[in-house]
């Protein structure tokens, strides 16, 4: 069932979902520091996550497809 | 339908409660040691996916990664909850259906932890004896 | 449930059209949000044709011309005219401001639309009511607690110490942060929203204050002061470019240092 297309493609979904979540919770802890409140580091966080959650999830499936785990 | 409380009394309600910041902390600490865990769970993924059955049955017997497997687990669930309660606490305001909503919350995450806890370790204890 | 829709006698409708008067030179359209209470009418949006080449650059200079020359019937609140009163909030292109520092030209969109700050019972058009907002201001109890017998002079201050009052004494009490924030959209009864709380914050930082404490214990509370999410509209739209969200955190860091 995970080895089908919509199997790929839901957990394509879930790494995608995982690691922006990760990378916002991340965000979120620098902010409960007291860093990174003014705007202009806000806007940029804001792209920096979303950045990272696309290159993280790439990475993870490009290196799963070159072990043959997919 | 007029109410003749004065604002300041609207504005003070019921006073304050006299507690959060455990629970603002706990959240924050359930979402950190979660950094490494999650790491660790894609990297394990990646791992598990390409290989078989009786690989995965052995590794997970191993005690470290039955540990990390059931804390993540673990605090996952615990993440879970404290995340799904801020959104019930945000949108429902009513006592019963909130009540009803936050033990919902709480029964149905302990009892996919305590699941999910319990069948890693059965497969930890009775797999990879070979 | 929170309410995610507008209840029926809130929907707002389509409005009254007023074309450019003739010989006008560059024309610009206003969509702007009216409501009269002696009516059992709904809201509805009004669609000004303003020959802008007659008015002043803010918005607000644009609603005074309508109300002087168009439609009498216009209802919002101004005094300063420049951005020290905060009467004139409202939301402008979909964004809380003050109506006489934003430009009209600014505003992104081909219209310009005009409601009044959201998430509040309107009065009347552009006019809020700000009850519920100016008691949560005075539940912070925003003056000066002291035991000790006054001094001769003065409470001494050191610049170090009124320095940490910048970017929190400026605030003017526009409720353009509150109105914005997501959380106070949906527990404003129980939340005392961003502005509230940044005066918390001025108070709770005074080194002159000897009631540091008891602030923290009022604020110590589920709602009050942790439905705050850091969602950060609240320092988005700021007009004076003030930061409630660095102030709750702030406060949130001091609770935090006080229970470990
Ligand atoms: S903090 Fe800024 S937006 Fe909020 S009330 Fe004060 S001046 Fe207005
Ligand atoms: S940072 Fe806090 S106060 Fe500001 S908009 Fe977000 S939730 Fe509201
Ligand atoms: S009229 Fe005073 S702030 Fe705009």
């Amino acid at each position: 069932m995970l080895g089908s297309p919509i199997g790929k493609f839901v957990l394509f979904g879930m790494t995608l979902s995982l690691f922006y979540h990760l990378a916002n919770g991340i965000r979120h802890v620098v902010w409960d520091l007291g860093h990174g409140l003014d705007i202009k580091s806000a806007n940029a966080s804001a792209v920096v996550v979303m950045a990272f959650a696309i290159a993280a999830t790439i990475a993870v499936w490009v290196i799963a497809g070159m072990t043959g785990a997919v | 339908m007029a109410s003749y409380r004065t604002p300041l009394s609207r504005a003070r309600g019921l006073g304050a409660a006299g507690h959060g910041v455990g629970t603002w902390l706990g959240e924050r600490v359930g979402g950190i040691a979660l950094v490494p865990l999650c790491l660790w769970g894609v990297f394990a993924a990646m791992r598990l996916a390409a290989h078989d059955y009786a690989y995965a049955v052995q590794w997970v017997a191993q005690p470290v990664n039955a540990t990390l497997l059931v804390l993540l687990f673990a605090v996952s669930f615990w993440h879970m909850h404290d995340g799904l309660r801020v959104v019930v606490e945000d949108y429902i305001h009513k006592t019963l259906s909130k009540a009803g909503l936050l033990l919902l919350n709480l029964f149905v995450c302990g009892l996919a932890g305590a699941l999910s806890i319990l069948s890693i370790l059965k497969v930890a204890f009775s797999g990879g004896v070979s | 449930m929170a309410q995610f829709v507008l209840p029926k006698n809130s929907r707002i409708g389509k409005g009254r059209h007023f074309p450019a008067p003739a010989g006008a030179g560059k024309v610009k359209t206003f969509k702007v949000y009216r409501w009269d209470p002696e009516t059992d009418e709904n809201p509805r949006w009004d669609t000004y044709d303003v020959d802008v080449d007659a008015c002043g650059p803010m918005v607000l200079d644009v609603l005074i011309h309508i109300k002087s020359t168009v439609d009498p019937t216009l209802a919002f609140r101004r005094s300063c005219r420049e951005g020290v009163c905060g009467s004139c909030a409202m939301n402008i292109g979909g964004r809380n401001t003050l109506a006489c520092t934003q430009g009209w030209e600014e505003v992104p969109g081909k219209d310009c639309q005009i409601g009044p700050l959201p998430a509040s019972q309107v009065i009347k058009d552009l006019i809020p009511d700000l009850t519920l907002f100016y008691a949560q201001y005075a539940s912070i109890k925003p003056w000066l607690q002291t035991e000790t017998p006054e001094p001769q002079k003065e409470w001494k201050q050191s610049p170090e110490d009124r320095e940490k009052l910048d970017g929190l004494y400026e605030c003017i009490l526009c409720a353009c942060c509150s109105t914005s924030c997501p959380s106070y959209w949906w527990n404003q009864d129980k939340y005392l929203g961003p502005a509230a709380l940044l005066h918390a914050y001025r108070w709770i930082i005074d080194s002159r204050d000897e009631a540091t404490g008891d602030r923290l214990d009022d604020l110590e509370d589920p709602f009050k002061l942790y439905r705050c999410h850091t969602i950060m509209n609240c320092a988005q739209v700021c007009p004076k470019g003030l930061n409630p969200a660095k102030a709750i955190s702030e406060v949130k860091k001091m609770l935090a240092d006080r229970m470990t």
